[in-house]
């Protein structure tokens, strides 16, 4: 197995082969990651939010949320990338303008410092439903340790044969059932909890 | 299809680890048959659920490395801050010892400034006056001119007034040209012949001239920094 170490040559390609990957050589590499670029985005966010005074949100939850939504784009492979970090500012910034536009309080922004080639429209935004993630919440905690710590492990994809010796399971067939009926437990929670769907 | 083989297919489709074939068989499927759509349905708002634990999870932790840099970053300028004192204080105290070890410094800091260790009154008021002169030359580090005054003391009738101007006679020599050969052999004689405390002066001035610490200062750091200096400006 080629694990990932926080090296400084590291290819975007790298990053991005590792991250598919899942399991723990995504965790190193997404943390590599940040470390490397964190910099950057924070600086370029910064110069962002000073340059439009009626933005209240913080830097800190623009370079979480847009890191955020690289690595889940990045691992549903529907990302085509040149570069990573041209990739997080890009989708920084359109969190940012996304954010200025629901509140209404522009109606155009023409001060594009600069172009990273990432600046497609989405629907993210910084702004979440709290009544919704209070009940996801709530939902997942309804779940025993066992479960939760299985289909985390399970939706971070590490392989059914990781998550049997991580959790000390007799075998991988174990490992499957476990997480089936833990997921099968979720989704009745979810459903008796009026959480919306998708 | 089987129920292990539909949940597969289901868990690959959350993931987006799913093949293009195994998909349009499920969307075929999720259209076909209302209780396929259903449970994927279902499955994709518990999914939601772990998703949203997951992005909370992976939140905390990068505030945790950003915590984690901003301790390194404050850990290397405490250090760096630290170094820099450290370098300030060390670079003053060099200064402060440069300045201690001139040959200036050594000579008024050796000054018989007062000569009459009996009372003033026994000696001719011109003669007071004549050493004030001297001394105030030598204060003012108009050594020449120190120089000339206490030659004439230097042929006092009173011997103690006469070694005292002999002795500030070689430190303004000291002070003007350094210690010469000419100025040590000129030393050496006088500390001879000289009465105490000014022998005991003389060969604690002539050890301070030998040691390793005046060497440091006046020979090598001075020769080495005036070949930088030019360099500097």
């Amino acid at each position: 197995m080629n694990h990932l170490h926080c090296h400084i040559f590291l290819r975007d390609d790298d990053y991005l082969r590792e991250i598919r990957a899942g399991g723990s050589r995504a965790e190193t590499a997404i943390s590599c990651l940040y470390l490397k670029h964190r910099k950057r985005t924070y600086s370029y966010l910064r110069t962002l939010i000073s340059k439009h005074g009626e933005f209240n949100g913080f830097p800190d939850d623009l370079v979480h949320d847009s890191f955020i939504i690289m690595i889940e784009k990045i691992q549903q492979d529907t990302a085509v990338v040149r570069s990573l970090a041209g990739y997080w500012i890009g989708i920084g910034k359109m969190l940012f303008l996304n954010q200025l536009k629901k509140d209404k309080r522009i109606v155009l922004v023409g001060d594009v410092v600069e172009k990273y080639g990432y600046e497609v429209e989405f629907q993210h935004s910084l702004v979440q439903d709290h009544e919704e993630n209070e009940k996801m919440e709530a939902a997942f905690l309804k779940l025993g340790p066992r479960c939760r710590e299985i289909l985390m492990l399970w939706i971070n994809q590490y392989t059914m044969l990781e998550i049997a010796g991580m959790m000390h399971l007799s075998n991988v067939s174990m490992a499957r059932k476990i997480k089936y009926e833990c997921f099968k437990k979720l989704k009745e929670i979810v459903n008796s909890g009026n959480i919306s769907g998708v | 299809m089987d129920e292990h083989r539909l949940a597969t297919l289901i868990d690959q489709y959350l993931l987006g680890t799913i093949s293009p074939d195994d998909r349009s068989q499920l969307e075929k499927l999720i259209l076909s048959d209302p209780a396929v759509r259903t449970l994927v349905r279902e499955s994709e708002a518990a999914f939601k659920v772990l998703q949203h634990e997951k992005n909370r999870r992976l939140k905390e932790k990068l505030r945790g490395l950003d915590k984690d840099e901003l301790m390194r970053q404050g850990f290397f300028s405490k250090r760096i801050g630290l170094l820099t004192i450290l370098l300030l204080v060390g670079i003053a105290g060099l200064y402060v010892l440069a300045g201690y070890y001139t040959h200036e410094s050594i000579a008024l800091r050796n000054i018989e400034t007062n000569p009459s260790r009996d009372n003033n009154a026994a000696y001719a008021a011109e003669d007071v006056a004549a050493w004030a002169t001297a001394k105030n030359a030598f204060l003012a580090r108009d050594f020449d001119s120190a120089i000339q005054h206490y030659i004439t003391l230097s042929e006092h009738s009173e011997s103690s007034w006469a070694n005292d101007a002999k002795w500030n006679i070689l430190l303004a020599q000291l002070a003007i040209e350094g210690p010469t050969p000419n100025w040590k052999m000129s030393l050496d004689t006088f500390t001879k012949s000289a009465p105490e405390p000014l022998r005991s002066k003389a060969l604690k001035l002539s050890g301070l001239l030998d040691s390793f610490i005046y060497r440091l200062f006046q020979k090598q750091l001075r020769d080495k920094f005036s070949s930088l200096k030019p360099r500097l400006i």
